[in-house]
């Protein structure tokens, strides 16, 4: 099968017969809808390096044709649109614009017991340990200094998206089909006007538009229907194989042939399974910390042999997490076939691809000019922030990881090239093993018949040093040879078990599934919530009081109050354990370095001592044998 | 034949199983003996220190106490922690789980013990070298992979089982 596009209308029917079923979490406000509408309503604007940015096209004057005619710009100039106008953010508080947001929230209210409004879950904070918190506190400060989406953009692009909705409710997906690497792939690109996860539900930004992603994997036969294999459903900035699952994981919900994917509330990110999801943002220490933080807890791990937690060996060396919730709990809208709202039909964005898709490599939204990126608006679904190609586009296959997956098709016919390969490379190796062995025994024989000649020193040195090359060689063509013949019977038993039907483990690939909460970190109190949210600014506020009232006795009040704050903690997290454990061995750190500081020398000699009777030991030992 | 063969080759039957489960064990035995042997040893550094001293004439002289007289006072401080390590080396005898924490708790007073006395004593107190590197030792050993999964979790690591 050759890569490429397929015909319009098989496309359109193939993304209708597959089409997901969305479930958006109670009080969601942006649903996905048609890009053009969307144009409409923004104006278009460019940033040029060192300047103030300028209004290309006003409101109004925008179509979904005209965003691709823009003219081409200089290095460093970044295109974007506007959704939400600057001059309308006093609206927002006007009595107008506050009736037609209660308006507006009374109606999703009464409809049909969906759209409630939200209501939050155990606090993010209270899920993770003071370091998390400091660095997400250190965050939101940053937040106050870098760019950021304005705070009344939400209410003023609620008002904007409802006005949208008011001409008309529709929701919508643009649809792409493609072959590619051996799949058909059906793309589901998911528009959405506004990103409120920070402003809504305590995530971690704020962006106007928000492109999602959803992807279906079909295998084609030579004769018969498509059979869809695998689904991958976009989060946050994740690819590769913890993104797919196969169509018959028990994880991947299904009515009828429509994968139900759980949306992030805000977020956009698509989930498998409803609930609580803990995303993090890492934060990478810098290069030398990382490693010195690595090193030790190599040493410790290594070396000492001690017991740091589940878990991978170096992981969390080196980073800082700031938590974020994806309340993902599929109790608000539900979009699709046969669900509260249908879909429109898909926008196709089969080649050639429609002009704005191919000819916008602008944002979608606001340019905050943020330099982690987070609070700016991203760009069309062919291109990346940066304005290049992005790979969900143009390898969506390699995006999740399923390049290495041939379809079961496809598969036989691979195992069966494979294993032909593997017999005439053998039968190659074979030969070539005969006519090296025949030359080593020549070879052989002529060292052996040269030994002790003082006169032939120097060819017998050069035909020793070619005999043991050539043995080497030959001994690794037998290697080759041997691994070979597994190799080719465990292609046989792989071809006969796909002969049969049989499929391997369904979740062998997942390295890292991302898992909602469970409901025993869900049942956490209210007083622990409480203290998370309040316990680093008391660590802040007592620091100062002690430096202040308490100098006389710093390092033993210090002590004291750390100590204090980690008890509290590790009491509500039920990890009273550990913190004994770890306060022992901060105490076992500080006695080995006073021991070391009063017993340096006697230290050293006592080790070469030691060193000595080891080897002694262990000498007389061999003797003894 | 063939049965001795499999008691021999596998791990799992009877005479096997027995002996993997002392093996388990024998980390836990262990832990019991250093404990009651700190503990032995602490009461030993008091029962010395004290019977050092003639308390008869120290009574009257109480201010002017001698460096000897100060160490066997301090010593007193260790009372808790000799007393700690027998209840949790007991508890460890009868395999009790929590007797691994309060093994630590033991250590970690005897450590902060000595750590104050090597701060606020001047000269400080002899045993409180050999005391800290005892502590120490244990403190690595009750931190240990093979010791935390055999009593968080009940298992020892795979390693470990296979030179058992």
């Amino acid at each position: 099968m050759r890569d490429g596009g397929v015909d319009p209308e098989t496309a359109a029917a193939l993304l209708r017969r597959f089409e997901p079923v969305i479930r958006f979490t109670r009080g969601e406000q942006f649903f996905p809808l048609d890009v053009e509408p969307y144009v409409r309503a923004c104006s278009l604007w460019v940033q040029r390096r060192g300047e103030e940015p300028v209004c290309v096209l006003p409101r109004g004057k925008l179509t979904l044709d005209g965003l691709a005619q823009q003219p081409r710009d200089e290095f460093g100039a970044v295109h974007y649109l506007r959704f939400t106008d600057p001059k309308s953010f006093r609206e927002v508080y006007s009595r107008d614009a506050r009736q037609e947001l209660r308006r507006r929230r009374q109606l999703t209210k009464e409809d049909e017991g969906v759209k409630k409004v939200f209501r939050t879950g155990r606090g993010r904070l209270a899920r993770v340990g003071y370091a998390s918190r400091f660095a997400d506190a250190l965050y939101e400060i940053a937040l106050l200094a870098r760019g950021r989406v304005p705070g009344e953009s939400t209410a003023a692009a609620s008002i904007s998206y409802g006005r949208i909705m008011d001409e008309g409710e529709r929701y919508g997906y643009h649809g792409r089909v493609l072959r590619h690497n051996g799949w058909t792939v059906l793309q589901y690109w998911l528009f959405y006007a506004f990103n409120d996860w920070r402003s809504g539900f305590f995530g971690a930004n704020d962006h106007e538009a928000d492109w999602e992603k959803i992807m279906v994997y079909l295998s084609e036969p030579e004769e018969g229907e498509f059979t869809p294999e695998w689904v991958a459903y976009a989060a946050h900035e994740y690819t590769g194989d913890n993104l797919r699952r196969r169509w018959d994981d028990p994880e991947v919900e299904k009515v009828g042939e429509h994968p139900v994917i759980y949306v992030g509330a805000g977020s956009h990110a698509s989930f498998f399974a409803a609930g609580e999801y803990l995303t993090e943002l890492e934060i990478r220490l810098p290069g030398p910390m990382s490693r010195a933080s690595r090193a030790v807890r190599g040493f410790w791990r290594e070396k000492l042999r001690q017991y740091s937690g589940e878990g991978t060996r170096t992981e969390g060396a080196g980073l800082f997490r700031i938590p974020f919730v994806d309340y993902a709990r599929g109790d608000g809208l539900s979009l699709g076939p046969g669900q509260d709202r249908e879909w429109d039909p898909p926008r196709l964005m089969q080649e050639p691809e429609p002009p704005w898709v191919r000819g916008y490599r602008g944002l979608w939204g606001l340019y905050t000019r943020d330099p982690f990126e987070g609070e700016d608006a991203p760009a069309g679904p062919m291109y990346r922030r940066d304005k290049s190609p992005d790979p969900a586009w143009y390898d969506p296959v390699g995006w999740a990881g399923l390049d290495k997956v041939p379809p079961r098709a496809e598969a036989l016919r691979i195992v069966s090239i494979r294993g032909q390969e593997i017999e005439a490379r053998r039968k190659t190796l074979r030969a070539e093993i005969e006519d090296k062995s025949q030359r080593i025994k020549e070879l052989g024989l002529e060292v052996e018949a040269m030994r002790d000649n003082s006169h032939l020193s120097v060819p017998y040195n050069a035909r020793a040093r070619e005999l043991e090359e050539l043995s080497a060689e030959v001994a690794g063509l037998q290697a080759e040879h041997a691994t070979g013949e597994t190799v080719r019977e465990s292609l046989e038993g792989h071809a006969g078990r796909l002969e049969s039907g049989e499929r391997g483990p369904a979740r062998t690939h997942i390295s890292h599934a991302h898992q909602p909460a469970s409901d025993t970190e869900l049942r956490m109190g209210r007083v622990a919530e409480a203290w998370a949210a309040l316990s680093v600014g008391l660590v802040l506020i007592s620091l100062v009081g002690i430096v202040a009232f308490e100098r006389e006795h710093l390092i033993g009040v210090l002590v004291a109050s750390i100590a204090l704050f980690a008890f509290v903690e590790a009491s509500f997290r039920g990890r009273l354990t550990n913190l004994i454990g770890s306060a022992n061995i901060g105490l076992a750190v500080v006695s080995a370095l006073v021991l070391a500081y009063e017993f340096f020398w006697q230290l050293v000699i006592l080790s070469v001592l030691v060193v000595g009777l080891y080897v002694l030991w262990d000498n007389l030992r061999e003797l003894r044998r | 034949m063939a049965d001795t063969v499999t008691h021999e080759s596998e791990p799992d039957g009877p005479i096997g199983f027995e002996r993997v489960e002392r093996a388990r064990y024998r980390p836990v035995r262990l832990i019991g003996l250093l404990l009651i042997l700190e503990a032995a040893g602490l009461v030993g550094i008091m029962v010395l220190e004290f019977s050092q001293v003639n308390w008869w004439i120290q009574v009257e002289e109480l201010p002017d106490l001698s460096r000897q007289e100060v160490e066997a006072l301090a010593s007193v401080l260790l009372v808790p922690t000799a007393g700690l390590s027998f209840l949790a080396a007991l508890s460890l005898i009868i395999l009790a789980r929590r007797g691994w924490l309060l093994a630590v708790i033991s250590q970690g007073l005897g450590l902060g013990v000595c750590l104050w006395l090597y701060s606020e004593t001047e000269p400080e107190p002899v045993y409180v070298y050999p005391v800290m590197v005892y502590c120490i030792v244990i403190v690595l050993y009750l931190n240990s992979r093979t010791v935390r999964m055999l009593f968080h979790t009940g298992q020892v690591p795979r390693e470990e089982e296979e030179q058992s």
